[in-house]
């Protein structure tokens, strides 16, 4: 129920806990996965186009509730308590980094279905190392700390491979509508994801610059 | 200490008509904007950084939740969420550290859950709203306008009036106002505002207090050099003017 970069940056980051991930691009699709697919964990973008995934919320498969997590743009209050209301279990304010979506997902899957579900700290994104607990990534032999926003950043870039995102889309989804519009922040945390890569703007391995457009992720074979 | 009546105690059914109880655990400055907010929820709250003060408040008060900020005060959390005899005080602990690890485990030793500062206001309505009908299936009323001197908050709306004009606040405008008002009659220093507003790690340009100072001044009508609600206070910072009487008169 989101959409495309955002759901893939989800699905890439629940692959932090084994993850199985479908996508439902509307609320139609998303009661029918619900009912023939059953799955043990519900994510709902409240702020997608097609807007009726309040009504995904609360609903019983085979007399079970599926816990829910939804994602809501900052400040909205009105859509909060009416996805609480109706039984959500969590909301991630977007913007948000991979760890807060891997905390709070792992924090409900215990609450949920008890302790045996798997964290896999480290996982491999397109010849890339990352660790999520330690903010460590592995490229060849080196080993550059992260910040937050930076692996963040890496997540996004590397959930839509080949896609180009543009500057704004970047910041709406990581820093959210609040910043300042014509900030180079973008650029600053590209050209040192670059440098910690060990990557090249003129030959880059990993992350591309397209001219007058942005920023895209260079599959690597 | 002070004697409190008809409180009930662990596993009693609360009335309807009980305001919900909070404890805070946090320093004056974030306190008082989180107990501000909780008004809209008709919380009763109460403040303190002392360990055996918090004992006794949780011993006497039985608070139906608390809030704790996990960055200065973590060893509450294991006062809170484990030193009780009457189980466990729900938690919602607040972090200004992007790290995994510690989230992690705060929600292993009780946090049931974590806000992150940056906040915006909502999230001190819903989240709690949400707690408190998962641990006590309290449905919390929320108060969408409260009053403080002189202005008028609507959460829900996302509006604040002055005298009956609407300003156009963005939420972290809205969140400085807050803790301006909060704290109305102390100055708060720039680092003061971006550590609690926007917490250390957040890159963040050095002027952003001020340059939202400067926007939500524009907003209110009001004049640096003889300000209404927000006074510059020359080496200590930004101060807003306790307004008594403005409160209720229309005009």
């Amino acid at each position: 129920m989101v959409d495309q970069p955002l759901a893939n940056l989800v699905a890439l980051t629940l692959n932090h806990g084994k993850y199985v991930t479908r996508i439902a691009k509307d609320a139609k699709t998303g009661r029918t996965e619900l009912a023939s697919w059953r799955p043990h964990l519900l994510l709902v973008d409240l702020d997608a186009e097609d807007s009726d995934g309040l009504a995904l919320i609360g609903q019983r498969v085979e007399n079970r509730r599926v816990p829910t997590i939804v994602f809501s743009v900052r400040g909205d209050l009105k859509t909060k308590l009416a996805a609480f209301d109706r039984g959500a279990d969590d909301i991630i304010t977007v913007p948000f980094v991979p760890e807060e979506l891997v905390a709070r997902t792992l924090a409900l899957m215990r609450r949920s279905y008890g302790d045996g579900i798997a964290f896999i700290p480290v996982i491999n994104v397109a010849g890339l190392q990352v660790d999520l607990l330690n903010q460590q990534v592995k490229v060849g032999k080196l080993r550059p700390e992260l910040t937050s926003m930076e692996q963040a950043l890496l997540y996004l870039l590397a959930s839509n491979p080949g896609q180009t995102l543009g500057r704004e889309e970047i910041l709406d989804a990581l820093w959210g509508s609040d910043y300042v519009a014509g900030s180079n922040v973008v650029d600053r945390h590209v050209r040192n994801l670059r440098l910690k890569l060990g990557d090249h703007w003129r030959n880059p391995r990993f992350i591309g610059t397209v001219p007058g457009k942005g920023y895209r992720f260079l599959a690597t074979p | 200490m002070a004697a409190l009546s008809g409180r009930t105690r662990g596993g009693a059914k609360s009335p309807e008509t009980e305001a919900p109880r909070a404890l805070i655990v946090m320093n004056e400055t974030l306190g008082n904007l989180v107990s501000l907010t909780l008004q809209h929820g008709s919380y009763e709250t109460r403040r303190t950084t002392n360990p055996q003060e918090c004992r006794d408040i949780l011993g006497d008060w039985s608070p139906h939740i608390a809030f704790l900020d996990l960055d200065l005060y973590e060893q509450f959390i294991d006062i809170v969420g484990r030193g009780l005899t009457h189980g466990h005080t729900p938690i919602i602990a607040f972090t200004r550290r992007r790290d995994t690890k510690l989230k992690l485990s705060a929600y292993e030793r009780g946090a049931d859950d974590i806000v992150e500062m940056p906040f915006t206001l909502d999230e001190i309505v819903a989240r709690p709203f949400a707690l408190m009908r998962r641990a006590h299936s309290i449905s919390v009323t929320i108060v969408p306008k409260i009053k403080l001197d002189g202005l008028e908050v609507d959460l829900i709306e996302q509006r604040v009036t002055v005298g009956g004009r609407e300003l156009n606040l963005t939420p972290i405008q809205q969140t400085l106002l807050y803790l301006l008002a909060a704290n109305a009659g102390k100055a708060l220093s720039r680092d003061d505002l971006l550590a609690t507003i926007w917490g250390g790690e957040f890159e963040i340009e050095s002027n952003v207090v001020d340059r939202h100072i400067r926007e939500l001044r524009v907003k209110l009508g009001d004049e640096w050099r003889a300000p209404r609600y927000i006074e510059t206070v020359p080496g200590a910072g930004y101060l807003f003017k306790s307004q008594p009487g403005l409160s209720t008169a229309a005009d």
